[in-house]
């Protein structure tokens, strides 16, 4: 569980990116966040692992105030939390398997680590990952021969190597197309579905959020100002938490597909 | 701001670019190059006045009598063709290969201590002003002291040899590839850092997984580079007692001595021993991408 109790993040050249954050997302969540840019989306999801400092209040993930935690103990809890990025952060000269086992350097020491080799259940863990997001024939392609959205799965893949319970996603579609785009969201949602793991996500789209999480927070200026089941969110919900209507831009859309096709992106081939 | 549209004296010489896009008025700005080029020009030739011209006799003509003197063995100290080649076989490869074993020695100390200093030196890695700052200022000193006043202290503490030799080069090298190598990491892209932090894993660990994939085929180029620099940095330290190749040189170029057919055998290996090298940088520069 991730429990905000009055949260303010305040930059160190003074820009308050989060005011009062009072939050619970519960185990099993598929949570989408939506606001305008700037309004402290990424803010509020790199806050979870700390990538982000809070400067008040009290955050916990797992009953772990994360306000208080650092060194070892920070790292642990991070190993539990996977994180995905619009731009994939790859390490595009390495290989696929190679950047998902990044995923699993925090579970050895830094010597071992150092080193570079990884036991034979790593390489499994790795390999497993990659047929969950339907790319294992690609674990030894260097990662800039991928497709985007080939890319974002080798990250997923990255990330579900760590085993998180909880699955933190900037954007992960911003930079997609709109047939790879919902090819990536089914995998989240079966990642949510058949492996339990939390998932909270930046979304753009705002029909895209409303398809697939099932609960939605809406932030605007730092604050939140909606938060409630996807079907309850109306035009007003939206108006107010974007201070204007929906444009078409942050829609995708109705996209034309046939399911053979995305089963084929699905698999990479 | 500036209301009215008042032509200046730098809109006569140099008008700005206006365009008319559907009545829409859009001004290309200035570019500055050209005046910084001006500008340089302008203090280049000031510079040239500062050369004293006076009391200098040219001597053209005795640059190819020397060039001569360097390819006619017959008449120098090795006697014939066949002793020119007998030296090269005999002194100077041995002696070459004993300054490639330096040379590359040096090279790899410096190298491997430019590893961790250059992390340190890095804005985008070290992070804190307080670590970065100290160390780049301690770089630029250690690449202030000429190399051959490096290779003077060596001689002073190690004697003369190659040990000097490789102490010497381990300096120039390490002040040299840390800076290259810090400009290097700060130009790498931190997305996969990032994301190694956020997974658990330490600084150190992101910076082996994320940063040196990325860095590792700049490093092996720069690294022959520095090897390359070195190969003929080796004769200049040879006369301050590096050994190796450079102490023959000096010895063959001497005064009293003036052995310009063995300087001719001794420039004909270096010129070779590096156009051999720069065609494996290149090799390896063209594989390593």
């Amino acid at each position: 569980m991730i429990k905000f109790i009055n949260v303010d993040k305040v930059y160190p050249n003074g820009f308050q990116a989060l005011k009062n954050v009072n939050l619970e997302i519960y185990d099993g969540e598929f949570v989408a966040i939506i606001g305008l840019s700037g309004a402290g989306k990424s803010t509020l999801l790199r806050t979870i692992n700390k990538m982000h400092p809070i400067t008040r209040g009290e955050l916990y993930v797992n009953d772990v105030d994360i306000s208080k935690v650092k060194g070892k103990e920070l790292r642990l809890l991070r190993r539990n939390i996977g994180m995905i990025f619009q731009s994939f952060n790859l390490v595009k000269r390495s290989s696929v398997i190679n950047n998902v086992l990044a995923g699993r350097v925090a579970y050895h020491s830094t010597i071992t680590s150092l080193l570079g080799t990884f036991p034979v259940e790593d390489k499994m863990i790795a390999l497993e990952a990659l047929d969950k997001v339907g790319i294992l024939e690609k674990a030894f392609v260097r990662a800039d021969q991928l497709s985007g959205g080939q890319q974002q799965r080798v990250a997923l893949a990255r990330a579900l190597s760590q085993k998180p319970h909880i699955i933190l996603a900037d954007e992960p579609v911003a930079s997609l197309d709109p047939i790879t785009t919902i090819s990536v969201m089914n995998d989240f949602k079966r990642i949510n579905k058949e492996m339990g793991i939390t998932i909270v996500a930046n979304m753009h789209h705002v029909d895209l959020a409303l398809k697939y999480a099932t609960r939605i927070i809406g932030i605007r200026e730092g604050k939140i100002v909606f938060d409630g089941a996807a079907d309850t969110v109306t035009e007003e919900v939206l108006i107010s938490i974007y201070g204007r209507s929906i444009k078409e831009s942050e829609k995708l859309g109705h996209v034309d597909f046939d399911e053979e096709e995305l089963e084929g992106k699905g698999s990479g081939k | 701001m500036n209301a009215t549209n008042k032509s200046t004296l730098l809109d006569k010489i140099y008008p700005q670019k206006i365009y008319n896009v559907n009545g829409k008025i859009i001004k290309k700005p200035r570019n500055k190059t050209i005046f910084i080029a001006i500008l340089v020009l302008i203090i280049f030739i000031g510079l040239l006045f500062f050369i004293p011209t006076r009391n200098i006799t040219i001597k053209f003509e005795q640059f190819p009598v020397i060039v001569k003197k360097m390819f006619s063995p017959t008449t120098g100290k090795t006697k014939s063709w066949a002793g020119w080649f007998l030296y090269i076989k005999e002194t100077v490869w041995p002696l070459m290969l004993e300054t490639i074993n330096m040379c590359f020695l040096g090279t790899l100390f410096g190298a491997t201590m430019a590893i961790p200093f250059s992390i340190l030196a890095s804005r985008n890695i070290s992070k804190k002003g307080i670590i970065y700052q100290p160390v780049r200022l301690f770089m630029n000193f250690i690449r202030t002291i000429p190399t051959y006043v490096l290779a003077v202290i060596a001689m002073i503490c190690f004697g003369i040899g190659l040990l000097t030799g490789v102490v010497a080069m381990t300096i120039f090298t390490f002040g040299l590839l840390t800076k290259m190598l810090y400009e290097i990491i700060e130009t790498v892209d931190m997305g996969p850092f990032e994301s190694l932090e956020s997974a658990g894993a330490t600084k150190i660990e992101a910076f082996r997984y994320a940063v040196i994939p990325q860095i590792l085929p700049i490093f092996i180029g720069y690294f022959i580079y520095a090897f390359e620099i070195n190969v003929r940095g080796s004769v200049i330290l040879g006369y301050v007692g590096a050994g190796g190749i450079g102490l023959e040189l000096d010895t063959a170029i001497s005064e009293g001595s003036h052995y310009y057919d063995r300087v001719g055998a001794i420039v004909v290996v270096i010129f070779l021993v590096v156009l051999i090298l720069q065609g494996f940088t290149r090799y390896a520069r063209r594989k390593l991408q």
